[in-house]
């Protein structure tokens, strides 16, 4: 298992008298347009044990780094107290200023003064500064007491949990294997392939999903370093990154596997019409998009006709955004209480291919297209849209508000009419003839309760898996080792979810390639010599395993001692009131630090 | 009103014409590069919807169709080459076709074989009814109606317009139902006093009367680098008004028979003023189909780079009939009578006499129907300014 790394020899100046440097950021007027910097940097000079206080337009720029480093190696500053935007943002670019000019990085105190006073209290400058002034105090007074910390640095497993076997997971797989990680991959069907197994051909490139899914597959199967359990599921999770304990059931047998990092490759489901919308379960005529490439699946190419249940169909009808982007009062929720409000993306470009299909396998079936927006967005998605039309395909818009009826036709001919209030025809009321209409549906979010219980994972309001940062950190999520390919995270298609698992391999190669993680030091510590072995914090704990009643011997005599898994904790801190002798407390955040924050709000500037 | 979507019309569109509407994908820039589309009256966009839903009823029944000059603006700014312009002149051609319930215009569109056919046959009837009268060339002196009698070329033309009345009475008829069921529905519910009505109408004759003197809609359409007599606008404009200048110089000499002492075939001075008129207007159409058929000929342009038979027939039919109206004008002058006068004096009847009998079956046809469709705008366009 883990290991805990001895602390090193701390950097220089951690028991030395306190000098503390102040600094306060302009942040090119986000700040100072409302907070009178100046007057902070004044209040902040007479603070006790700050040699200096200054400010700057920039403090994350060069030369506001500079500025710190060179007062660093002029004044013998030890403490360092930034004054700017979030923490989220800067904190972690100041801690590498401070091990620049060689101090250690916890001596860093940051005080957000943008996001929680200029950018809130503009219409208040005065009160703006003295809160701005407060919040340098608390600051200055944590860091007068930050002691020198290093990370907690963990032995990583270098294999890999994979849950779903669709092509996400496939393609993670191969790729974790192809950086040399081992792979176990967990599938709850009794075989690999997912959704492909249901698609036809594959846009843009016209390549079949069978194929595609057959040379993924072999690969796999034939790698001696992924190890694929089909019929099996995750039962439960502990640990974190670089060693999570996971327990499988496979085969009526629950076996524990170790893991690094685990990757989410759920995908999604699609979306089921309820029960008689758009006439679905009421006229058998009426189908789903994938009911559909079955269908055509199934019929040889040398057919001359399109056949449905044994009759000719002379008429489609395609009717897009079925399920997806849904909106209150207009459409019902389904069986999960969701309105799927966002578009499913494939769906349109799905629904074209289909079309062009059928106009060239059967010329003499007319096509109808009844859209909403046409949303060919990817590359050489476009062209499905211009070859349908070249085609012959004829295309309808409708409003949401104006949604497309559909009935049995009154005299002979076509088996059903759909109406739609047509805005290419300025809202004329039209009625489409139509042997089968094809529901164009997108996806939905799985139900992954237990999964995101078992892993605390967060979802999007969607219902999909919620990535960090849907830009700078898009296959993360909020737990650390944990990450998303694919379908779990939003609708996508084949390619979309072999770029989003490949991002996935390659973030969990950077997290765990280095045989190693570095955690954040923040982690509770119990003092053995206050420590009278109550099992008071081992109660609270809110980390599996954090804390453990250890024997250790004192003056020959076995004690029982607290003792802290600095690799699991998570640094709550719920452990140090529970504590009747006050024996634990969390590094970086110890209790005099913050009564001596209190302290410092309270008083007087 | 609902609308079964059918797609059978489009198959039967491309029957008259080249283009390709499927390409089409509502984008409107047809409708905004048109120099006539205005804002009560948006085309081809709109036409070419009916088009592709097979909304025949709507098609046949807008105004619009009738409103445009196929100047090529619209298929030279189509983004996907759907080519609007001609989609446009072949809904005219089906429009043409549909209106005529003897299916004879369809034909002459459609097929090459049955125009040279029915061309002959009517050509080969109108000479024997014609020439079973008399048939005698008078060497002497030039005797055309000795040759093909007066009365003769009375019942037959009589005959020939009589028969073209009626047909277009019921294409008419037929239009203006369609209009007025292809009106939108906002402009139905204005339904005024007749005294109104008629004070509007009057309006409205007005100004389409003047819109048709100056064609100044068709003018807009002339691209600007060509002088004015090589322009399209002049080159229509003379065949229209050459047209009918000689049809109102032929009602005036007949009318001149009738009140006067005047005997058929006695040559008029001339100055005299029906003379004039006829030789003025000849003049017009024989440099109109010119330019017309010379344009077709050498293709520079969109507007005639699709030409069916039929559409050629009309042109040759008209230059046939001046070329040969001039000759026997000369041949009358003549101290003697020549064959090749009487020759060209038959041809001169028979033309002119087919010239009539296919008004309803080509796309001289539309000589009626663009009024109707301007009458129609500007009764509509009266009525919603009246609403708002």
């Amino acid at each position: 298992m883990s290991k805990v790394n001895p602390p090193n020899e701390k950097p220089a100046n951690g028991n030395q008298q306190p000098k503390v440097g102040v600094y306060v950021c302009r942040c090119g007027g986000n700040i100072s347009d409302v907070v009178s910097v100046e007057k902070v940097a004044e209040a902040a000079g007479q603070m006790p044990d700050v040699v200096v206080a200054r400010q700057n337009t920039f403090m994350c720029s060069h030369p506001g780094q500079q500025m710190i480093v060179d007062d660093i190696a002029k004044l013998g500053l030890n403490r360092v107290v930034v004054a700017a935007c979030s923490p989220r943002l800067h904190e972690l670019t100041f801690r590498k200023t401070l091990v620049r000019a060689g101090l250690n990085a916890y001596l860093f105190e940051h005080a957000n003064i943008r996001e929680q006073v200029s950018w809130v209290s503009k219409s208040d400058p005065e009160g703006a500064t003295a809160k701005a002034t407060r919040l340098v105090g608390a600051a200055v007074a944590k860091v007068r007491l930050s002691r020198p910390l290093d990370p907690i640095k963990v032995d990583a497993t270098r294999q890999v949990l994979i849950i779903g076997g669709g092509v996400s997971g496939l393609r993670c797989a191969r790729d974790l294997s192809q950086s040399g990680f081992r792979v176990v991959l967990v599938e709850q069907s009794a075989a690999l392939g997912g959704r492909l197994t249901e698609l036809g051909r594959l846009y843009p490139v016209q390549v079949e999903a069978r194929e595609v899914l057959h040379s993924l597959i072999s690969e796999v199967s034939r790698d001696a370093a992924i190890q694929v359990l089909t019929s099996a599921e995750v039962t439960a999770v502990s640990g974190s990154i670089g060693n999570f304990s996971v327990a499988v059931r496979c085969a009526q047998q629950e076996t524990t596997i170790h893991v690094g990092a685990i990757v989410l490759a759920t995908g999604f489901d699609t979306y089921e019409p309820l029960p008689g919308e758009y006439g679905y379960a009421e006229f058998p005529e009426v189908i789903t998009l994938p009911q559909f490439v079955r269908l055509l699946e199934k019929q040889g190419p040398s057919d001359g006709q399109l056949q449905r249940n044994g009759r000719p169909v002379k008429n489609v009808c395609l009717v897009h955004c079925v399920g997806s982007r849904q909106i209150e009062g207009i459409h019902q929720p389904g069986p999960d209480g969701r309105l799927h409000e966002y578009c499913s993306r494939f769906c349109c470009t799905a629904a074209l291919q289909a079309a062009n299909e059928i106009r060239a396998r059967f010329p003499a079936v007319n096509v109808f297209d009844v859209y909403r927006d046409i949303r060919t967005y990817g590359r050489g998605h476009e062209s499905y849209y211009e070859q349908a039309s070249k085609q012959g395909v004829i295309f309808f818009r409708f409003l949401a508000e104006q949604l497309p009826q559909i009935r049995r036709a009154d005299a002979d001919g076509s088996a059903l009419v759909v109406q739609v209030k047509d805005t290419l025809t300025w809202g004329e009321d039209l009625e489409i003839p139509a042997d089968l209409v094809v529901l164009v549906t997108g996806a939905v979010p799985r139900d992954l309760s237990r999964l995101i219980d078992m892993l605390k994972l967060s979802r999007s309001p969607d219902g999909f898996l919620q990535e960090v940062h849907p830009k700078l950190r898009p296959v993360e999520t909020a737990v650390s080792g944990v990450f998303l390919a694919g379908g779990c995270q939003a609708p996508m298609d084949v390619g979309e979810s072999c770029t989003a698992a490949s991002a996935a391999a390659a973030r969990v190669s950077a997290a765990l390639l280095k045989g190693y993680v570095e955690l954040e030091p923040f982690a509770a510590v119990a003092d053995p010599a206050l420590c009278t072995g109550t099992g008071a914090c081992i109660e609270v704990c809110q980390h599996q395993r954090a804390i453990s009643l250890v024997d250790v011997m004192a003056d020959g005599v076995t004690l029982r001692r607290a003792q802290v898994n600095p690799a699991l904790c998570g640094g709550c801190g719920m452990c140090v009131p529970a504590c009747p002798h006050g024996a634990i407390q969390v590094d970086g955040w110890r209790l005099e630090q913050f009564e001596a924050m209190v302290d410092a709000i309270a008083a007087d500037y | 009103m609902t609308v079964q979507v059918n797609t059978e019309l489009l198959g039967e569109l491309k029957a008259f014409g080249a283009f390709d509407v499927s390409a089409c994908f509502n984008c409107g820039n047809c409708s905004a590069a048109c120099p006539v589309s205005a804002d009560e009256v948006t085309f081809p966009r709109r036409i070419i919807r009916y088009g592709q839903i097979g909304d025949r009823e709507h098609l046949l029944g807008s105004k619009e169709l009738w409103l445009c000059y196929y100047c090529g603006e619209c298929s030279e700014t189509c983004p996907r080459q759907a080519e609007p312009g001609e989609f446009m002149a072949s809904a005219r051609r089906y429009a043409i076709a549909s209106l005529d319930s003897t299916g004879i215009s369809r034909l002459l569109y459609t097929s090459n074989l049955f125009t040279a056919f029915f061309m002959a046959g009517l050509t080969a009837l109108l000479a024997v009814i014609l020439l079973s009268t008399r048939g005698t060339m008078a060497v002497e002196r030039p005797a055309l109606f000795g040759f093909i009698s007066a009365q003769a070329i009375h019942y037959v033309g009589t005959a020939a317009i009589l028969i073209a009345l009626i047909m277009m009475v019921v294409s008419v008829a037929r239009l203006s139902r369609l209009f007025r069921r292809g009106s939108s529905s906002s402009d139905k519910q204005d339904e005024t006093g007749g005294a109104n009505v008629a004070r509007r109408l009057t309006v409205a004759i007005g100004k389409v009367v003047a819109d048709l003197a100056t064609e100044k809609h068709h003018r807009s359409c002339t691209e600007e680098a060509q002088p004015w007599y090589r322009s399209r606008w002049f080159m229509h404009w003379t065949i229209m008004w050459g047209f009918i200048g000689l049809a109102a110089a032929t009602t005036f000499d007949y009318l001149l028979l009738l009140v006067a002492d005047k005997v058929p075939g006695q040559p008029v001075p001339l100055w005299h003023p029906i003379r004039l008129l006829g030789t003025v207007t000849g003049m017009l159409v024989l440099f109109g189909t010119l330019r017309a058929l010379a344009a077709r000929i050498r293709k520079p342009e969109k507007y005639s780079s699709h030409s069916l038979l039929s559409d050629w027939l009309f042109l040759a039919l008209l230059l046939v009939a001046t070329i040969t109206g001039f000759a026997v004008e000369f041949a009358v002058y003549l101290p003697r009578g020549h064959a090749w006068s009487y020759v060209a004096f038959l041809v001169h009847v028979i033309v002119a006499i087919e010239v009539v009998l296919l008004f309803p079956f080509t796309k001289f046809a539309h000589a009626v129907y663009r009024p109707m469709a301007l009458l129609m705008r500007e009764m509509t366009r009266h009525k919603s300014l009246a609403n708002s």
